[in-house]
């Protein structure tokens, strides 16, 4: 069975983008253009949560608190895809249980592939804030 | 307001009857000073910046109306208090002591007290930033004087710049995005139609993949100017195969250099190189750097050479980028490391950047305990190199 991806980001041409790869490589993908949306569109069935932080009517930190208590959702890896790179809004982020950051301006489709792989190998796959580059 | 006749004749303050001529003159005298004191008064007053005197206990004698307007307290409120109850005068969060303004030590020259950047709060509970200046009256004692502050309020500059970081770091992710599309949409296109291009569509798409990476580029050398300048741009260093970084680096730039016909070399080292104490992804930064100003500033059909080598003491390894560009006047070569400098004249043409790439290329050789340096002669070319130095335990 496909894996299933939840893909929460308002950019129109960054989600197109992101869905057009993500399913030219056999991915399920659902998209929330919005916080409100992701929220609510978020259930068990999905594998993994790609998550942007400066979005629409609910900001990814406040997205990600409400999936965290949400005992449906909370064990679904959660990576931020973003292009902002405050470290302490990333380091927030992981507190709350963010797994994953990728820098979307870093990184091409095909990259986004390749790094999302590991956690959808092992759910509970968690990437080391100290190797990362932040603002 | 703070009357500075009253200060200087405080104890010479009864009318003295002019009985005799001696007596007449003595009164025009103090007239005179007194005018002169008047004076004095409304010169001090129409100073911008807060100026404070303190008697020799570090009790307050003078507060002009901008000390006022600072601290939110007037003067017939602080007259006689010390300061130490008045203003509270922060130095990296610990409190100044009053004997950093004025000592008992009469044997010592007391030195000017100056510090930067002092946070305050006053007992009004108004706070900012001020830059500090503070000199003991010389010979005050006899006069029960101490010492002299005067304060300038930097708080808004400081917000000011506060607000111009904040500007940077979200400016750059509105400049990330529209870029994360471009280099998406266009990797995704290359790629999907790999082979279907003529020549002259395949060399389009890569200067517009080029461009692309070089917008990029400035976008991060912005942000990292904004991070120095919040002194959280820092090193954390693993041992690390340099060779393999540069060989790296340096064909990522292969394209860029092909497509100004350019002869583009990386000359091996004769001896073996060590591995290095590194952070990979701030160094790569800098040989990166150097390779783009090389491509940027030389003119097609030129060379370009890349070396690694160790130093004559064998303590260091030292690369270098050398071209055949239009070379640096020497006038520039001081500047040419500071944050913002272009070379002005013939190099402006064509030339691309912010000027601080090689401001943050310095910064990072810094941090790893290097050097960088530039030899170069205008007409003949540039050869910028740097020095990494090697860890004892290697």
């Amino acid at each position: 069975m496909n894996k299933k991806i939840l893909l929460i980001e308002d950019d129109y041409f960054i989600n197109q983008l992101y869905m057009k790869i993500l399913k030219d490589n056999d991915f399920e993908v659902i998209l929330a253009s919005d916080g409100e949306e992701g929220v609510r569109l978020a259930d068990k069935s999905f594998n993994l949560i790609l998550l942007d932080i400066m979005l629409p009517k609910l900001d990814g930190i406040k997205v990600l608190k409400k999936l965290k208590e949400n005992p449906d959702t909370k064990n679904i890896p959660i990576i931020l895809v973003t292009n902002l790179g405050q470290k302490d809004v990333v380091k927030q982020a992981f507190d709350l249980g963010a797994q994953g950051y990728l820098l979307k301006m870093s990184m091409t489709p095909y990259q986004l592939i390749e790094k999302i792989k590991p956690f959808l190998e092992d759910p509970s796959f968690q990437m080391d804030l100290k190797e990362l580059d932040l603002d | 307001m703070f009357n500075f006749g009253k200060l200087l004749f405080k104890n010479s303050s009864k009318t003295v009857p002019a009985t005799d001529k001696k007596t007449a003159e003595q009164t025009n005298e103090k007239a005179e000073l007194c005018d002169t004191s008047n004076k004095l008064a409304l010169i001090l007053s129409a100073i911008s910046d807060p100026v404070i005197a303190l008697d020799s206990n570090g009790k307050i004698i003078l507060f002009n109306p901008a000390a006022e307007k600072l601290t939110g307290a007037t003067f017939q409120e602080v007259q006689n208090q010390s300061i130490t109850q008045i203003l509270k005068l922060y130095q990296d969060n610990i409190e100044i002591p009053l004997t950093q303004f004025i000592t008992t030590d009469k044997t010592s020259d007391v030195p000017t007290f100056k510090k930067d950047e002092v946070k305050f709060m006053s007992f009004k509970n108004k706070q900012g930033v001020v830059n500090l200046i503070s000199n003991q009256i010389k010979g005050g004692d006899k006069a029960d004087l101490g010492c002299i502050i005067t304060l300038h309020d930097i708080t808004e500059l400081k917000s000011f710049e506060a607000m111009k970081l904040d500007f940077v770091s979200m400016a750059a992710h509105e400049l990330r995005t529209p870029l994360t599309s471009i280099k998406g949409y266009l990797s995704v296109f290359m790629s999907e139609n790999k082979g279907k291009f003529t020549d002259d569509q395949n060399t389009f798409l890569t200067r517009i993949s080029i461009s692309t990476e070089q917008l990029l580029d400035l976008v991060e050398n912005l942000l990292n100017v904004s991070k120095i300048e919040r002194g959280i741009f820092n090193v954390s260093t693993v041992s690390t195969d340099w060779v393999e970084i540069v060989k790296q680096t340096f064909d990522q730039f292969a394209e860029r250099a092909k497509e100004k016909n350019l002869e583009y070399t990386l000359i091996k080292p004769t001896s073996p190189i060590p591995k290095l104490m590194l952070d990979k992804l701030r160094i790569v930064e800098v040989i990166s750097n150097l390779l783009s100003n090389a491509i940027a500033y030389t003119p097609p059909g030129g060379k370009i050479k890349v070396s690694i080598k160790l130093s004559p003491d064998k303590d260091s390894v030292i690369t270098s980028v050398a071209d055949t560009g239009e070379g640096i006047p020497k006038e520039a070569i001081p500047h040419l490391f500071t944050k913002f400098f272009r070379v002005s004249g013939k190099l402006e043409q064509g030339s691309k950047g912010t000027g601080l790439g090689l401001y943050i290329s310095k910064e990072i050789t810094l941090m790893h305990h290097g050097k960088i340096w530039v030899d170069s002669e205008a007409g003949k070319g540039s050869t910028f190199s740097f020095s990494l130095p090697i860890e004892p335990s290697n």
